[in-house]
């Protein structure tokens, strides 16, 4: 078997069931998020609930403000905290390949399975709300979870810098770091709000996927 | 690894650009003080602008000529600002200027609009929606559709049904295509609330740059060119359903004209600009206090307000007043302190960004005093090209950069 195949398959079976997990949370919650806006029509007449998504600037689903980005934060700590107890992040280093690769490897996993999760919530949540709010709503709802769908990336990264940082003292700085980094993404939480910043998620998603590869090293060369 | 070194620049980087919005940030939050403009007022007792900031002054108030009042003569002195408090006193004069001093009539009169610049700089509304202008039973109420404009009709959706109201759409794009409105809309502005004594639907703006007046009366529409464009470019729109039905809303013009679209005695629509200086939109917050004599225009930035008493019935300017911002504690930590301040968010713009929001020459040169000592601290721990890298950081950026510094790991550039 192909060596980054068979490092797949590792990383698969330490994550399935936390992969299992999250993909019933975001189904749960698009779910209830659609259960609670029919619900809200019923009682309150569509006309007051639009009005409120339109001019007031409504969030379809706010809980997934917090399950975004706790699920990319949650995916790093399952998928390397493992590695790092009794450091046997050390032996999948010493594999045929360069760190650079193998780790690599490790985070396009976890970022390739997080945004095909995002992805199919987002598709699902936009053609259920699609059944009773308008293609503007739709569109709103889209634009708001951009922000908290690079939160939940770059969450993933950061934590997994986090994780392999070797010293506890720069563990720290690194959560500090990381903390202002996504919380550029928190700043507002109104739709539309973030769609001349493109640039700006992009570049933190790139930084959450370069800065691990500092601790990686760091790691290797066996700082305390 | 071949990158380590570019890696740890880009952390350097980016955790400056970090520090370099949320240390400002905390700095601000310790030691900033309320430095804002004074509430001003034209008087109509004295006729001429009054300067009123009870922080500074607790006893007393000024003209703009310099002239001190006791505070026990604020109401009596500038009665159409107090007038509910000169009523409930039993004090309201019976007339002023020949006009009769009426509650009703001057509550109607009253004006109040304040203006910011991120009105405009944040996401709109992408649909409308059209009240009915002749409700049956008085009360304005939601119509159960809203409208989007399309690049080639104007499209009624139904909010029950989540489906297009085929009719209504036709029957309004014909009537707004027969009046001469070119497709697609540029903008529609309109106050889209129950709240208000009465409905005048929305301003929209065609492609040819032309205002027209929408709205539904009777279930019917009414589209009119207002013809407001012949006067001024119009940039943006304010819909505002005042008491007294005098206008229809604020207009700012291209070049900085600000001024109320105003139904002329033929039932038409005419500017009436306002006596200012042209206003910028993107930085100037306005407010607007008018009464029935007299309206008072503040237009004011991060730098200097300039304020105006203008003739209600005409906007014709009679007095003005132009005042600096004073410089609080805040603007001297920060100009010694910070030679630049990044922040993802402007008080001036809804949209997320990278702002720069200060820039101060004397932080900078204490910043490259504090990088020439950081050069030679560093110089035996550090080889040359990499103190020369850090260094440059704490040049630019001052304290922001050594804070960065400290939080990366000691060991760099092994």
């Amino acid at each position: 078997m192909n060596l980054f195949k068979a490092l797949s398959y590792k990383e698969w079976m330490k994550t399935k069931k936390f992969i299992l997990v999250v993909f019933i949370l975001l189904a749960a919650v698009a779910v209830y998020s659609y259960i609670d806006i029919t619900y809200a029509i019923r009682i309150k007449e569509a006309v007051n609930i639009w009005y409120g998504f339109i001019f007031q600037g409504a969030s379809v689903s706010s809980l997934m403000m917090y399950l975004i980005p706790l699920s990319g934060i949650s995916m790093a700590i399952v998928q390397f905290v493992p590695e790092m107890t009794n450091k046997k992040f050390k032996l999948t280093l010493h594999l045929p390949a360069s760190e650079t690769q193998l780790m690599s490897a490790m985070l396009l996993y976890g970022y390739g399975i997080l945004f095909a999760l995002y992805l199919a919530c987002v598709i699902f949540m936009s053609v259920i709300i699609g059944l009773v709010l308008p293609a503007e709503v739709v569109c709103m709802m889209v634009s708001q979870f951009l922000p908290w769908i690079t939160a939940g990336l770059a969450g993933y990264g950061f934590t997994v810098w986090i994780c392999v940082e070797p010293s506890w003292k720069q563990r720290i700085f690194n959560m500090l770091i990381s903390v202002g980094m996504l919380s550029v993404l928190f700043v507002s939480s109104f739709p539309e709000t973030y769609s001349s910043f493109g640039w700006g998620m992009l570049l933190v998603l790139v930084s959450s996927f370069v800065f691990p590869f500092y601790s990686c090293v760091r790691f290797k060369q066996g700082i305390q | 690894m071949r990158f380590k070194n570019i890696i740890y620049v880009i952390i350097l980087v980016l955790t400056t650009i970090i520090t370099l919005w949320s240390i400002p940030a905390l700095v601000k939050k310790m030691v900033y003080e309320s430095n804002g403009y004074p509430l001003m007022y034209y008087s109509s007792r004295l006729k001429e602008l009054c300067i009123i900031d009870f922080r500074e002054m607790k006893d007393a108030f000024l003209d703009v000529k310099g002239n001190v009042y006791p505070r026990s003569q604020y109401d009596s002195l500038l009665p159409l600002m107090n007038y509910r408090q000169l009523a409930m006193n039993g004090n309201l004069p019976d007339s002023l200027e020949g006009y009769a001093m009426d509650v009703k009539v001057l509550r109607s009169k009253q004006v109040v609009y304040r203006f910011r610049p991120s009105d405009v700089h944040s996401p709109q509304p992408k649909m409308g929606v059209l009240l009915e202008a002749m409700p049956k039973r008085g009360n304005l109420s939601l119509p159960g559709d809203y409208f989007r404009m399309d690049d080639s009709e104007m499209v009624f959706v139904n909010s029950e049904t989540n489906s297009v109201n085929q009719a209504k759409s036709k029957m309004f794009t014909e009537e707004l295509l027969e009046k001469g409105f070119e497709f697609p809309a540029k903008a529609f502005w309109g106050n889209p609330t129950v709240r208000k004594a009465y409905e005048e639907g929305y301003f929209c703006l065609d492609n040819k740059g032309e205002l027209f007046h929408v709205k539904m009366v009777n279930g019917r529409p009414f589209v009119r060119n207002t013809g407001v464009s012949k006067r001024v470019a119009v940039k943006w729109f304010v819909m505002r359903e005042v008491n007294d039905k005098r206008f229809y809303g604020y207009l700012f013009g291209q070049n900085g004209e600000l001024g109320i679209v105003e139904s002329d005695e033929d039932g038409g629509y005419r500017f009436a600009k306002m006596d200012i200086r042209p206003v910028d939109i993107a930085k100037d917050d306005i407010t607007i206090m008018g009464n029935m004599l007299y309206w008072t225009v503040k237009i004011y930035n991060s730098k200097a307000m300039d304020c105006y008493g203008l003739k209600a019935s005409t906007l014709k300017s009679l007095s003005t007043y132009h005042q600096e911002k004073e410089v609080g504690i805040w603007d001297k930590v920060a100009d010694v302190v910070f030679p630049i301040i990044l922040s993802p968010a402007s008080p001036d713009n809804g949209y997320i960004s990278c702002y720069v929001l200060h820039f101060s020459a004397l932080a900078w040169i204490l910043s490259v005093i504090l990088a020439l000592l950081f050069f030679v601290f560093m110089r035996k721990r550090l080889a040359l090209h990499k103190n020369l890298i850090v260094s440059s950081v704490v040049a630019l950026t001052g304290i922001t950069g050594i804070i960065a510094l400290l939080l990366l790991p000691r060991n760099r550039f092994e």
